[in-house]
């Protein structure tokens, strides 16, 4: 074995230093806060809340030691995503400790899935990156089925119940759209020739936001249409192109608004909330209200009224973290998000498997756009979109997409040599 | 090929870092520019669970009784005034929708124990589980405000009744009044009626004078050193306008005793043209007439008629309480207690003492001097005279030389507003009491007087050799 070049031995070291310090961080966060819920929430301090504390912070430090051993890549991924799920977990189990202790099953079973989708990728080497139909065919599949067997939850048919589990597909059809795109520019030259080229990911893209559409779901659709354009307007030559589908979305926007009541109604809450405070701008006036009384500290944990704000633990979860945070935990929130983002970047700048680079663009611009969205709703901002932060907030589809996703992009990060030309060809 | 390529993902995150970076900055605008206006809107259900979770602190009168309290409930605490119907205008509301009044306003931050926080630690603090808030002391003697009350009921008007040595408040009435306990049901109505329930009369009440103010008139007549005999022919003629007396009374030669006791008209329309608008101005402004009397329920600012350069007319008619004078039942008391008190005005207050939950003096309101009106021989002077008024008045009782002062001013369609201001002499002080009823058909002497001498005979009984 050869031995390590004491450059190298610097490096690496302070690389674990990092590392260390970043566990150390999210390990002192979650001491304090849980210690502060604890506190200040009158659950007393049973055992069932220490042994929650205990295995929330245990399971995300073996989540982080696991992913630092086994995988290879950027282990920052999983520690960000650790330090979010923290954040929101324990604002979660301090509005209701029985959401809680289900968020961190979930989170089990979320991390499990990182792994297999790692793995997983890992094990069929470069079998998906051309299996551009399947995927699409999938993501339609999954919401036709939706569309037909669907349950109303919250003003979006976006639920199905399988063996007594209810599942909002929709989260599990960004996995399958950013595959689709990723293999889509993977075989970009085939399109070229035969398909119309960015044609066709236009007309399948416009295909699967009607659905979104007619299912009520404007939050994913906007993040569909995030996901397509940030891809063309890295790979892809044409700007008319691109100008022409922000075009396309500005008028497909004004023809759903005249179309469909429930995104006329959005907008109108949006614009003006307080022609209704009791029924239809509720939940933002008391988002609003949460986040107002929060001040640039917060209330303090288990010191605000999360109680009050509806879907406090899911939808609303960021502002009840402001209320009782702070302003500024609400600012490095953003930041998080953006860092996930950034690291998605480089992964997709260095990697040279095309399949790869696209997907980790792809998943890292669903991550942001979706909180972008959902902080921008919260804050009033933008239109309310019934969508929640990725790895924050209370739900099982939501987180367990969130890290296959995740599992996807820590697979992108590993360094691969390409079989497929390094370029995309025109 | 690949640098463009990498140049368009930089890009991409160049737009998305301005993007989350834009949402950090709203944030911070939001929390410096918008936070504390909609933190304070009515429709933030924080504002009273907040409340509701704090022992909103007792408020009791002088002699013990509870005035206020809290009790806790499944839900928090729940506010309830013993008197409430007597007390609704002092103790005030306290509601979730329609916010907070009197004592239970001004002394919000003394009743939750948050007085000393700035913004964040009251916050921080109002919700902490188990706080108390302190109790309030109040000068006020419930007997006393439960007779000026009883008293009251069939008129529109205000009582007020002061210690002239202290500031003391010790009843203040004023009807219509409401029931505080039922703000929330009740609160349609009450703001429909023509009558204004809501309206504290003894504070916010602003009424012509008519003769009461010729107390203040005789102190600038005292001041300014001119010949205070005159002899009344029944009428003074003032740039060709005549001035009478009341039912066209002549009383002859009288000196200041004498016109106070008469209420001779002429005889202040002359003085005071030799006394002065400045003059006259100057005292009234003393009397606090014009200025914002400092209180702890909030204050209507009485207003002065005099001004230099006035015309003739209006400053004699100003001088006997026809001008365009109006003062508050508050302002009166003050002004007679100033007299009976050798010339200093006291500040008036309601809250004497404020305790700690634990039982610790946190606030002690000490007697402290409002205004220097006059000299104590003017003071004492006219003291005598206001006892000459009253003898062998409706106001007079047998026990106690009072002193004091009728007034009638002319309200709507033909009806009066009847005043009396005086003081009854205790063993060591002087405590004034002033009632004022809307629209009567009789004047000052025979409307208000009666109802004075109920209030003097009480304070006797119960206040003499205290």
């Amino acid at each position: 074995m050869r031995r390590p070049r004491l450059a190298e031995f610097v490096v690496r070291s302070k690389r674990r230093e990092y590392f260390s310090n970043v566990k150390l961080l999210t390990f002192m966060f979650q001491l304090l806060s849980m210690g502060l819920v604890l506190l200040n929430t009158r659950q007393a301090l049973t055992v069932n809340s220490l042994v929650f504390s205990g295995l929330l912070i245990g399971l995300t430090y073996l989540s982080n030691v696991l992913v630092q051993r086994y995988t290879k890549g950027d282990n920052y991924l999983i520690m960000i995503a650790n330090m979010l799920f923290s954040i929101g977990i324990v604002m979660i189990y301090r509005i209701n400790p029985a959401l809680g202790e289900r968020q961190l099953l979930l989170y089990t079973i979320g991390v499990g899935a990182f792994f297999i989708a790692y793995y997983f990728l890992h094990y069929t080497g470069h079998f998906w990156e051309n299996k551009t139909f399947f995927f699409l065919g999938i993501s339609i599949a999954m919401l036709a089925v939706t569309l037909v067997f669907g349950r109303t939850l919250g003003g979006a048919t976006n639920w199905i119940e399988v063996a007594g589990f209810q599942f909002q597909p929709s989260e599990f059809t960004k996995i399958t759209f950013a595959f689709f795109i990723a293999a889509f520019y993977a075989n970009h030259a085939f399109f070229k020739q035969k398909l119309g080229g960015s044609l066709f990911l236009m007309i399948a893209t416009y295909i699967l936001i009607g659905i979104f559409f007619l299912q009520g779901e404007l939050g994913t659709a906007i993040v569909f249409f995030a996901a397509m354009i940030c891809a063309m307007i890295a790979f892809d030559r044409s700007r008319l192109l691109l100008f022409a589908n922000i075009g396309l979305a500005l008028a497909g926007l004004f023809v759903a608004y005249r179309l469909f009541g429930h995104i006329q109604v959005r907008f109108e809450v949006w614009l003006d909330p307080w022609a209704d405070p009791d029924g239809r701008g509720y939940q933002i006036l008391q988002s609003m209200f949460a986040v107002a009384s929060g001040g640039l500290f917060g209330r303090g944990i288990g010191l605000g009224q999360p109680g009050t704000i509806p879907l406090a633990h899911s939808d609303f979860i960021f502002a009840s973290i402001i209320e009782e945070m702070g302003i500024f935990m609400g600012i490095a929130i953003s930041l998080l998000y953006l860092i996930v983002f950034y690291r998605g970047l480089k992964i997709s700048l260095s990697q040279t498997n095309p399949f790869y680079k696209v997907l980790a663009l792809v998943i890292s611009m669903m991550f942001a756009a979706q909180a972008a969205i959902v902080i921008g709703g919260v804050l009033k901002l933008i239109p309310l979109t019934g969508m929640v932060l990725p790895f924050m907030a209370h739900g099982g589809s939501s987180l367990l997409a969130s890290f296959v996703m995740l599992g996807a992009l820590q697979y992108s990060s590993v360094e691969q040599y390409p079989e497929v030309a390094l370029e995309i060809k025109e | 090929m690949k640098s463009k390529n990498r140049n368009r993902i930089l890009f991409l995150l160049v737009i998305v870092a301005v993007l989350f970076l834009a949402v950090s900055l709203y944030l911070v605008y939001f929390q410096l520019f918008e936070a504390d206006e909609l933190a304070a809107n009515s429709l933030n259900r924080r504002n009273y669970i907040d409340e509701s979770l704090v022992d909103r602190g007792d408020i009791l009168d002088r002699t013990g009784q509870i005035l206020a309290q809290s009790q806790a409930t499944d839900t928090g605490y729940q506010r309830s005034v013993t008197y409430s119907v007597s007390l609704s205008h002092l103790i005030g509301y306290n509601s979730i929708t329609y916010g907070k009044s009197g004592i239970e306003q001004s002394y919000n931050d003394y009743l939750l124990n948050i007085q000393d926080r700035d913004a964040v630690g009251k916050l921080r603090q109002v919700v902490t589980d188990g706080t108390v808030g302190n109790n309030l002391t109040l000068t006020i003697d419930h007997r006393l405000q439960l007779l000026a009350n009883d008293l009251l009921k069939p008129y529109l008007g205000s009582i007020v009744v002061t210690d002239a040595k202290t500031g003391e408040v010790l009843a203040m009435a004023s009807s219509p009044t409401f029931d505080s306990d039922w703000i929330d049901q009740n609160w349609s109505w009450i703001i429909e009626d023509q009558t204004a329930p809501l309206l504290n009369r003894a504070t916010q009440g602003l009424y012509a004078p008519g003769s009461v103010v010729k107390l203040i008139s005789a102190v600038a007549i005292q001041e300014s050193g001119i010949d205070q005999s005159y002899v009344d022919t029944g009428e003074e003629m003032v740039t060709g306008y005549p001035f009478v007396n009341y039912n066209n009374a002549v009383y002859g030669e009288i000196g200041l005793r004498q016109a106070l006791i008469h209420s001779a008209n002429t005889y202040f329309a002359n003085k005071s043209l030799q006394v002065g608008a400045d003059k006259m101005a100057e005292v009234a402004g003393r009397f606090m007439i014009g200025e914002i009397i400092p209180f702890d329920l909030s204050t209507a600012r009485s207003s002065s008629p005099y001004q230099s350069g006035m015309a003739d007319v209006d400053l004699a008619a100003a001088s006997f309480g026809q001008g365009t004078t109006m003062v508050s039942p508050l302002n009166m008391a003050l002004v007679t207690g100033t007299i009976a008190n050798g010339g200093t005005m006291m500040k008036p207050y309601l809250v004497s003492e404020i305790h700690s939950p634990q039982g610790s003096l946190i606030r002690r309101t000490t007697p402290e001097v409002l205004s220097e009106v006059t000299s104590r021989r003017n003071a004492d002077e006219l003291r005598a005279d206001m006892q000459a008024v009253i003898e062998g008045t409706s106001a007079a009782i047998w026990s106690a030389p009072v002193g004091g002062k009728t007034g009638t001013a002319e309200a709507q369609d033909g009806l009066v507003h009847a005043w009396f201001t005086g003081f009854i002499p205790l063993d060591d002080r002087d405590i004034t009491v002033t009632v004022v009823l809307e629209n009567q058909t009789m004047t000052g002497a025979g409307a208000a007087s009666p109802i004075a001498a109920q209030l003097f005979q009480w304070i006797y009984d119960n206040y003499h050799h205290e």
